[in-house]
């Protein structure tokens, strides 16, 4: 058989396929023939070969492995990777806590002002066995006394082992000046570095980390940090023209804290462990147990963060970058985003907006709002373009759920069925609903309904959107509710309609008066679209609309042969469809469109007066625009508003049930309402 | 080392010495019973864990050397031989191992008589089992 044992194999990796590559090899030659036994030299020289292959292949596999980012093990490559991409790994995170301290100092003590130094130390209360020191990161300021105490609230303190090391600097034997902090599990964040100009020489200037090199000049007394080969720490100097240098006799004092990292998290209480000042009584009490301590990033962190890091290049310019940088340096919102305000109705160029809803509650506070646009947006983003920031908008969900089942399929109590479905629609909302951007699928939501029990046959639901808001009480306002979908147009009992509030009838009686959708108000020829004016027309065709409503009349206008325009004389009414077609005018080729009505719609208020006779108080009370879905009050102004806390709710449903969120709407379900899930049972046999 | 002048030519190695022929230059081969005898030695030799990747091959052997110089342990090597030559060489059949405990010298004679399964005749190696360091 035709064997091409002469080509040796290049691609196996492992000892024993080289191996046998080899012997493979072999079998073209027969000079010498013993190579499969164990104990033949040529074996044993097959062996050294194999095995110097191996040692080969496997170097260099690791060698190209270590050489990217995606592929590196060891920590010490990923870490200078990702330097080469201008990212610093994270350091361990001392936990902190925040407490308040009273010191009550002896009655013949005459200390007037105090401070508590840097590292003074906290014992903590011991958690799992154990307990933490935690220490001050800085000096405080000095505080007078009051009677006899000295008040210091909010001390951060954290936890960690203060270190100090100090190196004398000389250009010869350190010319790159480096200096190893060696230690691991330094916490960066409490390292302090102060040069002091020599041993005779007491004066010292302190260094702050250089973040950001643009920033830098030749006097900036910065230093620079990296990570070394071992998780330790490396800081370095400029060269007197990136910032400033050290020069000989200087001593270089670095202090910093060796943290225990998340083991000191969630202790409860603290006591300081010496006296600050003499022959003084001190309280501490915790303001905030101890939280936030998290070890060094880990290396699959760093390979995630280090790109997208890179993308950034510390600037704000797409989508995504606003929502990383908010992310990174605010970490207090669940979920953020952001849009251009070219997406806007109508639209608003230069301007980007941002809604972000906060981790607890729904509302970000103005002076928060302030610190994430001057502190955190503006110094990343581009010149020009304007921050927003809109408080999320939701979207509250109700159903009017109409389940069929059959009772001989379940043990289940209509009323614990009813709570199934229930807690099925709660599941549903959590999982798909309350983040921005989000979708609400009326199919898969029916799925999820009829999969709460075996007896569940089939189920229907009524989907409403329920838009809430304060009206002023005070004076009369015009309101803007964007709800974010188009609308259904109502015609009987699916009509928009609101909440109840009290207003004036003509008469001057307060009457408890609502919203709703005035009917019927749709259904004519609003205008016709010339899709091709034809040609040849030498008289005008006569245009025939053909639909289902009546009464409609519309003319064209001809120049020179072709429809220039087309006058609507009558626009007819109770069309839900209408089409055109043209006769005469000896022309041919022209295509014309009707406009319905309906594009947008009336609202009016309403009361029962004491007979139960419906009366109309303001017919024309706000407009809906059913199309963009945003509805209208005109100069509202009600009394008060039936219902808790001031909230007016109007409730509409979707053109379509399957919609989602877009801008700063939330789609979301209040589990705290008791009307926003309604079910009724219908027992059907199978 | 016995000779015979039965060879079996569908073996050949080289010499384990690397001896060239003095005319052309070229590796000596070794073939036959000799190349059989020569990876017998050879195998004694090679101890467990000498095989990269392969810990399993070799045997106790240089350990042995090293214990009680008695029948006992002369009984233990001439076990250890027998067992290696049936596990990793393929080409004999052993028919006997022979150790004799050399108190003089502090070593040991073996002596390996064997069949060459292609070949009718048996075959006898004999050699001096000596520990170094």
């Amino acid at each position: 058989m035709a064997n091409n044992t002469s080509q040796i194999q290049l691609t196996a990796l492992d000892f024993d396929a080289i191996k046998q590559n080899l012997i493979t090899y072999l079998q073209s030659q027969s000079q010498f023939a013993d190579y499969n036994f164990q104990g033949s030299a040529f074996n044993i020289l097959l062996d050294i070969l194999a095995y110097n292959t191996t040692y080969n292949a496997f170097y260099m596999n690791m060698l190209a492995n270590e050489m990217f980012l995606d592929t590196a093990v060891l920590r010490s490559s990923v870490v200078s990777q990702a330097k080469s991409l201008g990212y610093t790994s994270k350091s361990s995170t001392a936990a902190q806590a925040i407490v308040n301290l009273t010191v009550t100092k002896g009655i013949n003590d005459q200390t007037t002002i105090l401070n508590v130094p840097r590292f003074t130390s906290f014992v903590s209360s011991a958690l799992n066995g154990a307990s933490y020191t935690f220490y001050t990161v800085e000096d405080s300021e000095y505080v007078a006394n009051t009677g006899n105490t000295f008040t210091f609230n909010s001390l951060v303190i954290k936890e960690g082992v203060p270190t100090t090391k100090s190196f004398l600097y000389s250009s010869t034997a350190n010319p790159s000046q480096y200096f190893d902090l060696v230690d691991q599990n330094i916490d960066l964040s409490t390292l302090q570095v102060v040069v002091q100009s020599s041993t005779t020489n007491p004066s010292y200037t302190v260094f702050t980390l250089a973040e950001d090199a643009t920033t830098v000049t030749a006097n900036s007394n910065v230093y620079f940090v990296e990570e070394g080969p071992n998780a330790n720490y490396i800081i370095y100097f400029g060269d007197g023209i990136l910032s400033a240098n050290l020069v000989d006799q200087n001593i270089v004092t670095v202090s910093y804290l060796i943290t225990n990292a998340d083991n000191a998290n969630d202790l409860q209480s603290f006591g300081l462990q010496t006296s600050i000042l003499d022959g003084s009584v001190s309280s501490v009490t915790t303001a905030t147990p101890s939280f936030g301590g998290s070890p060094i990033e880990s290396i699959d962190s760093i390979k995630t963060n280090a790109p997208k890091s890179f993308i950034a290049q510390n600037r704000i310019v797409t989508k995504n970058d606003y929502i990383t940088i908010i992310n990174k340096k605010y970490p207090y919102f669940d979920s953020v985003t952001v849009w251009g305000g070219e997406e806007e109705t109508p639209p608003v160029y230069g301007q980007v907006f941002i809604s972000a809803k906060p981790k607890n509650g729904y509302v970000t506070t103005t002076s928060q709002v302030d610190y994430l646009i001057n502190e955190i947006i503006r110094p990343f983003s581009v010149l020009t373009v304007t921050p927003n920031f809109v408080n999320p908008d939701y979207d509250y969900l109700n159903f009017n759920l109409n389940v069929n089942y059959d009772p001989s399929q379940t043990i289940q109590s209509q009323q614990n069925l009813i709570s199934s479905i229930i807690s099925t629609v709660y599941n549903y909302a959590n999982t798909n609903l309350n983040t921005f951007n989000s979708s609400f699928q009326y199919s898969k939501f029916l799925t999820a309904i009829d999969g709460t029990d075996q007896s569940i046959q089939s189920s229907t639901s009524t989907v409403y959107i329920e838009k809430r808001f304060n009206p002023s009480l005070i004076e009369s306002e015009t309101y803007t509710i964007k709800f974010g979908t188009s609308l259904h147009h109502g015609i009987s009992n699916d009509r928009l309609y609101s909440t109840g509030f009290i207003q004036l009838d003509s008469s001057g009686n307060e009457q408890e008066c609502y919203i709703e959708e005035t009917p019927f108000d749709f259904g004519s020829i609003e205008s016709v679209t010339i899709n091709s004016p034809g040609y040849a027309y030498t008289t005008a065709p006569t245009i025939i609309i053909e639909g289902d409503g009546l009464g409609a009349n519309a003319y064209p206008v001809i120049v020179n042969g072709q429809i220039n325009s087309v006058v609507v004389d009558v626009a007819g009414n109770n069309y839900t469809t209408a089409a055109i077609t043209l006769s005469g005018g000896g022309g041919t080729g022209a295509s014309l469109t009707p406009n319905l009505t309906g594009g947008t719609g009336v609202l009016r208020t309403y009361y029962f007066d004491t007979n139960n006779v419906k009366h109309i108080l303001n017919p024309t009370a706000g407009t809906i625009d059913y199309i963009n879905g945003i509805v209208t009050l005109n100069n509202f102004y009600p009394l008060s508003v039936i219902g808790t806390d001031g909230v007016l709710s109007i409730f509409a449903q979707p053109d379509n049930y399957s919609f989602s969120s877009k801008n700063q709407i939330i789609l979301t379900l209040d589990q705290t309402s008791l009307t926003a899930v309604s079910v009724i049972l219908n027992a059907v046999s199978s | 080392m016995a000779r015979s002048n039965t060879s079996a030519i569908v073996y050949s190695d080289f010499n384990v010495n690397f001896d060239v022929n003095p005319v052309t230059g070229d590796l000596l081969k070794v073939t036959g019973i000799n190349s059989v005898t020569q990876s017998l030695m050879n195998l004694v030799q090679i101890n467990y864990y000498e095989k990269p990747f392969h810990p399993e091959i070799g045997s106790n052997i240089r350990n042995l050397l090293f214990e009680q110089m008695d029948q006992i342990t002369s009984n233990a090597l001439s076990k250890e031989i027998q067992i290696l030559i049936e596990n990793f060489e393929p080409r004999v059949s052993i028919n006997n191992v022979i150790v004799q405990a050399d108190y003089d010298n502090n070593g040991y004679n073996i002596e390996i008589d064997f069949n060459i399964l292609s070949v009718n005749n048996s075959f006898t190696v004999s050699s001096f089992l000596q520990r170094l360091r």
